[in-house]
């Protein structure tokens, strides 16, 4: 029941050129995990809710042949997010269906859908948190384990800095320096990521 | 007393800040950082605003960002009617189930439904949630599975819910999870079952590999089995898949969960 190997690639055959496949990567890793949460909220098991992310990005995947740059477009990542978000809605509301089908049909219907605003910014939100994850494990490797512990302790964990700088042998002055490196790291970090929920015009 | 001068400058905390990712401060600036209230707020915001510092703390703070693994891709985890129910407490807290319970007054329990205290979560469905739960007048474990509150509002699915517990209780086979009772809990339907311990066919399927070929004719002999006796009831499972069934921990014996 799982042709998972076989769909992702035929998904990345599909991806026209290397721009697209880093973008695609960036899709995936910053949308798979919040539909998958999100349909799992509405109640679906693991391996429904593992149809359902994957019957969005076979959906997504088709409408990438439908790019087109035009001047006045939005750009290709906001457009994508964009689709993305509406796939993603259709198949958790249910309301229209999730397969991909014939481009043009489909492609209307996903530009043409109204969102539903309270589940569109949900996702939204969903995806900037995820966005958040990511870039932390993106950047983790460039950071200390002793600055990502204190950072960790404050900014997480919640805890006092002099607390904090009691328990890593330092200074409550080191403790904001290390905790400020990673906030602001973590900031210009996700930074790159804003394309996939704004809109971009 | 600090002077002011001693304050630090935008410029300065942006040295501190985007310098480098060693260990090294500059001591004095961080001596005055450890005394200068104001200079601790001004830096905290001059990295992020508290908006921005709020959001990282909710999304970093269910996730183990301690470790350098990588994290998003960490797999969901797969909860089904055999696990131990210790692997769900993500579920449980982000699905509102809790609120479901009954208070109790056990301590190590984590609510009630009915009489039956309630262990953990073992998994949800798209149709209900399924709790080990601990029968206290019999002395034994069961599972009980209960209509998703946001599905008990509509009174057709709670009828539903309620007549197919029933048709699946007449069934008996050894091949079939028992029912053993159907009742409602705060004007939600909810069916008590056998608890038994074991691995879903798909979660030893991601575990262990592919099956060899007389366990796929074991399993597939018992779940034909416990179909027929179903069948012979009337009902038609119409969703028999690999973590629909069940393998019994000790005896290898299949077992069909979730007839609805």
């Amino acid at each position: 029941m799982s042709d998972w190997p076989e769909t992702n690639h035929s998904l990345i055959r599909r991806v026209k050129d290397l721009r697209d496949q880093h973008a695609w990567s960036e899709l995936m890793a910053l949308y798979r995990p919040v539909v998958h949460r999100l349909a799992r909220r509405n109640g679906l098991d693991h391996e429904n809710a593992e149809d359902v992310v994957q019957n969005v990005f076979v959906s997504v995947s088709t409408h990438i042949q439908n790019w087109e740059e035009k001047p006045d477009g939005p750009r290709f990542r906001n457009w994508l997010g964009r689709v993305a978000r509406n796939a993603a809605l259709n198949a958790l509301t249910r309301g229209t269906p999730d397969r991909a089908t014939g481009a043009s049909s489909a492609l209307l219907r996903l530009h043409s859908t109204p969102l539903q605003s309270d589940a569109s910014s949900t996702m939204c939100r969903e995806v900037q948190l995820e966005a958040i994850r990511h870039a932390a494990s993106l950047i983790r490797h460039e950071i200390s384990d002793l600055t990502w512990s204190v950072f960790s302790a404050c900014a997480i964990d919640g805890k006092e800095a002099a607390e904090v700088a009691a328990s890593h042998g330092c200074s409550i002055g080191t403790v904001y320096v290390y905790r400020c490196r990673v906030t602001a790291r973590l900031r210009d970090k996700v930074k790159e990521f804003s394309d996939w929920w704004e809109d971009g015009k | 007393m600090k002077i002011k001068s001693d304050c630090l400058s935008r410029q300065q905390m942006e040295n501190l800040i985007k310098n480098d990712f060693s260990n090294e401060t500059v001591p004095s600036l961080a001596e005055h950082l450890t005394s200068c209230k104001g200079c601790q707020k001004a830096i905290l915001e001059f990295a992020g605003s508290a908006e921005w510092r709020s959001d990282v703390e909710i999304a970093l703070h269910s996730s183990d960002t301690r470790s350098a693994a990588s994290l998003s891709s960490d797999p969901p985890k797969s909860a089904s009617i055999a696990s131990d129910g210790n692997g769900a407490d993500d579920l449980l807290r982000s699905s509102g189930l809790l609120g479901l319970l009954g208070p109790t007054d056990h301590p190590d329990m984590l609510g009630r439904i009915g009489s039956y205290e309630i262990v953990g979560l073992i998994g949800q469905g798209g149709m209900g949630a399924v709790f080990k739960a601990f029968d206290s007048g019999l002395h034994r474990f069961v599972a009980i599975k209960i209509l998703l509150p946001h599905l008990a509002v509509s009174g057709a699915a709670r009828e539903r819910f309620r007549r197919e517990g029933q048709a699946a209780a007449a069934v008996v086979n050894d091949h079939v999870l028992p029912i053993y009772f159907v009742d409602q809990w705060r004007n939600i339907p909810y069916l008590v079952m056998q608890y038994i311990r074991g691995a879903t066919v798909q979660q030893r399927l991601t575990s262990d590999g592919p099956l060899l070929v007389h366990e796929i004719l074991r399993i597939g002999l018992h779940v034909a089995k416990g179909l027929e006796a179903a069948h012979a009831q009337g009902l038609v499972h119409r969703d028999v898949k690999p973590s629909n069934i069940l393998l019994d921990g000790g005896v290898g014996r299949a077992i069909i969960l979730t007839l609805d």
